[in-house]
């Protein structure tokens, strides 16, 4: 029974109709449920500013996702006034739509199931919005129209099509809407779900802006959840491709500014190894992209990652180790590192040792709680390594010194530091 | 983590350089205050090198506290530390054993892991220096190595200091 009214997107089929008005057209008939499933309906309204709700909507989405209310898109306010419409209940006030009693269950029913949604809506669909017209067949024709419309370019699927549970409020609610549906990943596998029998309707075309909705949609949560809806909307609508249309899109969007979209296969493959990240919000994974001639399974992808964080890291010791830089190849570099860090361990050796001998031969004890510390005027080539033997020798050389050692001196000294 | 920003964790202000200059040199202070425990052979030169020893672990001591626990070198050194001065109030620190599990288990993960043959060896020389290094995966292991090793320059820059600072 899903493939009736899969083709979802169907409403954009208002949106190709040149209907100047954003008011809800659908208030001008008070149809029975029925009507709305006869196509001729559909035309009628369409012919009206129902069409242009969306084109309206359309249009604002490409200035501004959330635009004020008479936008379907953002808040489907249309469309849920269409909805009531349908649904029978008559009025529809634009900022709240209560579906009749009958229609309720439906809608709740068809909200929880989010597979409902075969243009790739996470849970908005006419069919969704119209319960009445799911129940009947004559639904598919309706539905056939809207997908005509469906080209319109942007689905504005999550500001538009709100869950059922809440109720419509407007842009705020859409928005909300939207932002719901953007950390839904889970909505995937259900969308997924309800791609199928998407493309058992209208498949070719719609696999077609499938396809290239995926390249706009590196996003993970887009990937299925607006490829239906991009389908459908590209469908209708090729000219407008550009994502800043869709509310949905923008805000879930905003990730795949970086992705051509040409190389699907290339991001399919760097899908599959990790899932991509969007741009704004900071996700676990890392974006890899596949290189040109390199293994793109996952675990190479994992790898070359390991092996350049480590790599960075090995830089980072070249700088620091003096004489690094002409040793090449990680072992080398490895050997000489610990040879340095052998050596400045010697040195701190050697040299405590030479403190003892001179602390030993001093008797001051007033000293070190008033000194102030200057910057180094040590050398910085001091910490070259130097031989053992010539520190070793002096402690024992020192012992003939007997320094007067008093705290000021002391002072002056640390202050040299 | 970019280039940029693990430079900057990893270079010790001078702010570690002064932190680690006052410990030091309070600690100097005591060592010079006390006496060497007496022995059958007070030779003074055992007394330097007794002296001596103490002024090391004063040294990384002092190092170690200065860096704090951000590090986990620094926290390594300071429970080996502080087992090595026998101070019974530290031996039952909860965290060292909290930090023995991990470290075993994380060797246990090490072991399993495939490293490169070449860097296998030297990794294995790294891990023996570096304190607390038994337990770490090469690339942390790297990272705290060049914190490790510019706090051991600074280290030795202020031994030094003080020691030609002497009116030798």
């Amino acid at each position: 029974m899903n493939s009736d009214f899969i083709v979802l997107p169907t409403w954009h089929f208002l949106v190709e109709a040149t209907a100047p008005e954003l008011p809800c057209p659908v208030r001008a008939c008070q149809p029975p449920v029925d009507c709305f499933v006869s196509p001729s309906f559909w035309d009628k309204s369409t012919d009206t500013s129902s069409s242009l709700m969306f084109d309206s909507a359309h249009n604002s989405l490409a200035s501004s996702p959330p635009s004020p209310p008479p936008n379907i898109f953002n808040g489907g306010s249309l469309i849920r006034e269409l909805i009531g419409k349908m649904g029978g209940s008559g009025e529809l006030s634009p900022q709240g739509y209560n579906p009749d009693q009958e229609n309720a269950p439906k809608w709740g029913q068809y909200y929880t199931s989010p597979a409902l949604n075969p243009a790739g809506f996470p849970d908005l669909s006419p069919t969704a919005k119209f319960p009445s017209l799911l129940g009947t067949r004559s639904l598919s024709g309706w539905i056939g129209q809207f997908t005509e419309v469906a080209a319109m370019g942007k689905m504005p699927s999550s500001p538009a099509f709100r869950p059922l549970g809440s109720p419509p409020a407007g842009t705020p609610e859409g928005n909300k809407s939207l932002h719901l549906q953007t950390p839904a990943l889970n909505d995937r596998t259900e969308v997924s779900n309800s791609r199928e029998d998407s493309h058992s309707t209208e498949a070719g075309a719609r696999l077609r802006a499938e396809a290239s909705w995926r390249k706009r949609k590196p996003a993970p949560r887009g990937k299925e959840a607006e490829t239906e809806d991009g389908s459908a909307m590209k469908k209708a609508n090729r000219s407008d491709h550009s994502d800043s249309m869709m509310a949905g899109e923008e805000v879930r969007g905003r990730g795949d500014e970086d992705v051509g979209g040409e190389d699907e296969k290339l991001q399919v493959k760097s899908e599959a190894a990790k899932p991509p990240t969007p741009a704004e919000p900071p996700k676990d994974y890392i974006h890899v992209r596949a290189r040109r001639g390199q293994a793109t399974d996952s675990h190479s992808l994992a790898e070359r990652v390991r092996r350049e964080k480590i790599s960075e890291r090995m830089k980072i010791l070249q700088d620091l180790v003096p004489g690094c830089n002409k040793v090449t190849g990680k072992a080398l570099m490895l050997d000489e590192i610990t040879n340095y860090v052998q050596s400045l361990q010697r040195q701190v050796e050697f040299l405590s040792m030479k403190l003892a001998s001179v602390n030993s031969m001093d008797t001051d004890a007033a000293m070190a709680k008033d000194v102030l510390f200057q910057s180094e005027s040590g050398d910085p080539q001091q910490r070259l390594p130097i031989s053992s033997s010539a520190y070793s020798a002096d402690p024992l050389n020192n012992t003939q010194f007997l320094p007067g050692f008093h705290g000021g001196d002391l002072q002056r000294i640390v202050q040299m530091i | 983590m970019t280039l940029a920003r693990d430079t900057a964790m990893k270079n010790p202000t001078n702010s570690l350089k002064r932190r680690f200059s006052l410990k030091f040199l309070k600690t100097l202070v005591r060592i010079r205050k006390s006496r060497p425990p007496p022995s059958p052979s007070a030779s003074s030169s055992w007394e330097i090198r007794w002296r001596a020893q103490k002024i090391k672990l004063a040294a990384y001591s002092s190092m170690a506290l200065s860096v704090g626990s951000k590090r986990t070198w620094s926290r390594a050194l300071t429970m080996k530390l502080r087992a090595t001065m026998g101070n019974r109030r530290w031996s039952s620190w909860k965290g060292s054993k909290k930090m023995t599990k991990r470290r075993i288990v994380a060797k246990k993960n090490m072991e399993k892991r495939h490293l490169e043959k070449d860097m296998n060896s030297g990794l294995q020389q790294l891990r023996q220096l570096v304190p607390g290094g038994e337990s770490m995966d090469p690339r942390s292991l790297l990272e705290e190595t060049a914190h490790f090793v510019r706090c051991l320059e600074t280290q030795v820059r202020v031994m030094r200091s003080i020691v030609e600072g002497f009116p030798c």
